[in-house]
């Protein structure tokens, strides 16, 4: 047997137990293992290698698992919390954007009035509209951006 | 199964206490293991047990059912490890994992011999003491494929890399063990 087989031997014997190999590949490995003791001792040495790390094993203690138990049982009760915190928050929210659309124009109309009565042009009683609509969000987002940031750092 | 997944899937999504006792119950010796294994020291592994659970809860709508459970569970522990580690050591994601580099991931233990404290038994213990030897890179992939028998594509999405790197580590690992096996006569 040339060397050329044993290396080919070796190299298959790590492959099929990675990725598989094709079944010519597989009948001429298990016909060159026959008849080679080194290849053969070599596919042993791995079989123990293999075995010995499936024989590796770890039992949780009772205690971890409760700990455990009792971290989740207690952050699905903040969670709860913080969820209920966020309903009213939700619903001024959803109110609020209902109010908006509804009186949009309205609102529209009473820009446009004030911009005649302080003979202001179109375009600079427009941007007031825009502004008007967008800052509290803008105002609110920022806030609670700022209160994420802190919170994050707190946890830090 | 298929189903079993959407099923968990759901019920992840509820965020209910009570599907991650029935989870822990479970899967907490694999976990368990599989955190031993990547990270060599017990205490260490009970401590990300618990957050590793906590994550579960928070996350649940995260789960998708096309992942075995036991696949995104390692994941969640993996990252947990590595922000572990980075806080512990200030090492780089590159420099935890990369067994190229160094020692690849090889957190400090807190007694001298970490595993000796998992394991009972003698050859268990020696057995123990050869997988310590071995770069935790390698031993996480061996473990993944021996003891949990995932799929490489599996594998590739716990520790999100490419197949590649995968089968490369699996190759080195194996052969890492057999030379330490070889040496250490078990």
């Amino acid at each position: 047997m040339n060397l050329e087989n044993h290396e080919r031997a070796k190299k298959l014997l790590t492959m099929r137990r990675v990725e598989g190999i094709p079944a010519v590949e597989e009948q001429w490995l298990e016909d060159h293992l026959a008849h080679c003791d080194a290849c053969s001792s070599a596919a042993q040495a791995l079989t123990d290698a293999i075995t010995a790390v499936r024989s590796f094993s770890v039992t949780a203690r009772p205690e971890a698992v409760r700990r455990a138990s009792a971290a989740v049982r207690l952050r699905a009760e903040q969670m709860r919390q913080e969820r209920e915190r966020t309903i009213p928050i939700w619903i001024a929210a959803a109110m609020s954007a209902a109010l908006a659309i509804l009186t949009t124009p309205y609102t529209w109309a009473a820009f446009a009035w004030m911009g005649r009565l302080l003979h202001v042009s179109d375009i600079a009683w427009q941007v007031g509209f825009l502004m008007w609509w967008f800052l509290p969000a803008t105002i609110v987002g920022a806030v609670a951006a700022r209160r994420r940031v802190a919170s994050n750092q707190e946890a830090l | 199964m298929e189903q079993d997944r959407v099923k968990l899937a759901q019920a992840l999504r509820s965020g209910d206490p009570e599907v991650l006792d029935t989870l822990i119950e479970r899967y907490q010796h694999r976990l368990l293991r599989y955190l031993v294994s990547i990270t060599g020291n017990r205490a260490t592994a009970e401590d990300i047990f618990q957050d590793t659970w906590v994550r579960v809860l928070e996350r649940g709508h995260q789960y998708s059912e096309q992942w075995k459970f036991e696949v995104w569970l390692f994941s969640i522990a993996r990252h947990l490890v590595i922000d572990w580690s980075r806080r512990k050591k200030g090492d780089s994601l590159d420099a935890l994992m990369n067994p190229d580099e160094g020692a690849g991931f090889e957190p400090a233990a807190s007694t001298a011999s970490p595993f000796d404290n998992v394991l009972a038994g003698e050859s268990a213990a020696r057995m123990a003491q050869v997988l310590e030897r071995i770069p935790a890179a390698y031993r996480e992939v061996l473990m993944l494929r021996f003891q949990e028998d995932l799929a490489l594509e599996e594998m590739a999405n716990i520790i999100k890399a490419p197949l590649s790197t995968v089968k490369s580590r699996l190759y080195r690992g194996l052969d890492a063990l057999r030379q330490e096996i070889e040496g250490s006569t078990i």
